[in-house]
């Protein structure tokens, strides 16, 4: 049976050629097509030279396992070369790209803490409930269960570039849900605010101050990740030579 | 990782020109394969990792060391495979050689060349770089 029919041939070049675009995503198109074909034409090099040097198919796949194991280390610092060169060569588009990381990273951070301040004052409400049976808070907590499940599904949505935007509009309407009923929770669950609730004057202030900004916040992310209607691009790099882009 | 020494070149590099040039000489260029073939047979030790090849090859063709070019897909589609990167070792890169084993100095080119020959992979003929045919 010929090697590269094997079982064991064809999953090791599919884990080479992941691994490849794993580590080359985001980087210079033609570099990419370059590296991808490079790798391709020696995967398949290789099972031709080991076919005829009478190898088993085990070996050919372990063999292939090894360079990829052995040349990580150097396909990661070629990665950074890359990028660093494309810093160097378009730095619009380089900040443009780290912004919108920095937008996601925050956005989820600050998304994850309403999530995580609905689960407290979840906690908080049941614990409340189990010691006293009131049921007055029984629809409370259902309300806050059905916030909390949206916000986690507006994380979740953050998660992919085509849908961040409906992730933070997720967002926006469950943080004031979370926060409404949070605060509303609070006054069974914590004495604290309880006290505070009955003896200031200025309570709903903070709530509110609350819900607003958060709500600018997601609003403002929504607009950052809203999807623009696709444009042909006017292409910048002189064509390549001999096929060779670099 | 290593810093590169002024008007010096890294082990690889110098290995890569070493067998490139042979390849050359009797392929008139070369590709990824053949080249990672012929480091390892000299070796006698595995093949070349991907990372580690490419990697070195981008640089080498980076810095002029090296020049590259796409074979054409009538070929390649005619024996049904892939295309290959066609790699010719540049003026440059023979006198960036040349230049290396000066520094190193015979003995050492010597010595290398005979701890790389140290062993064989079965059923592979070997490329017979003459010891003093490049120096």
């Amino acid at each position: 049976m010929s090697v590269a029919r094997t079982a064991d041939y064809r999953r090791m070049t599919a884990h080479v050629l992941r691994w490849a675009a794993w580590y080359t995503r985001g980087i210079d198109r033609q570099a990419t097509n370059d590296r991808l074909d490079e790798l391709t034409s020696d995967l398949y090099e290789h099972v031709v030279w080991a076919e005829s040097a009478g190898l088993q198919p085990d070996e050919v796949a372990r063999s292939i396992r090894r360079r990829r194991l052995r040349g990580m280390v150097d396909d990661l610092r070629w990665r950074r070369a890359q990028l660093r060169e494309a810093r160097v060569h378009d730095p619009l588009e380089f900040r443009l790209r780290r912004n919108d990381n920095a937008a996601l990273a925050i956005t989820f951070t600050v998304g994850l803490g309403v999530v995580v301040f609905g689960a407290f004052t979840l906690t908080r409400v049941l614990s409340y409930l189990a010691v006293t049976g009131d049921t007055v808070v029984t629809a409370l907590s259902g309300a806050l269960v059905l916030s909390l499940l949206l916000s986690t599904v507006g994380l979740i949505l953050l998660g992919w570039r085509r849908t961040r935007f409906a992730g933070a509009l997720a967002l926006m309407i469950a943080q004031a849900a979370v926060v409404q009923f949070g605060f509303h929770a609070l006054l069974y669950g914590s004495a604290a605010v309880n006290s505070f609730m009955y003896f200031s004057e200025l309570w709903p202030l903070p709530k509110y101050a609350l819900v607003g900004a958060l709500g600018l916040f997601f609003a403002a992310a929504a607009l950052w990740w809203w999807p623009s209607t696709r444009t042909a691009t006017p292409t910048l790099t002189s064509p390549s030579e001999e096929g060779d882009a670099r | 990782m290593a810093k590169r020494k002024p008007g010096r070149l890294f082990p690889i590099e110098f290995d890569v020109l070493e067998c490139g040039l042979a390849l050359q000489a009797s392929d008139g260029s070369f590709y990824g394969f053949a080249l990672a073939r012929a480091l390892s047979e000299h070796s006698g030790t595995e093949l070349t990792a991907h990372g580690t090849l490419y990697k070195a090859l981008g640089r080498m063709k980076d810095s002029g060391l090296l020049e590259s070019t796409w074979e054409d897909s009538a070929a390649a589609d005619a024996e049904n495979r892939p295309r290959r990167r066609l790699y010719t070792v540049t003026g440059e890169g023979e006198k960036a050689y040349r230049a290396e084993a000066l520094a190193l100095g015979a003995d050492a080119v010597a010595e290398r060349r005979r701890a790389r020959a140290g062993g064989v992979i079965p059923g592979v003929p070997l490329l017979g770089i003459d010891a003093g045919g490049l120096a």
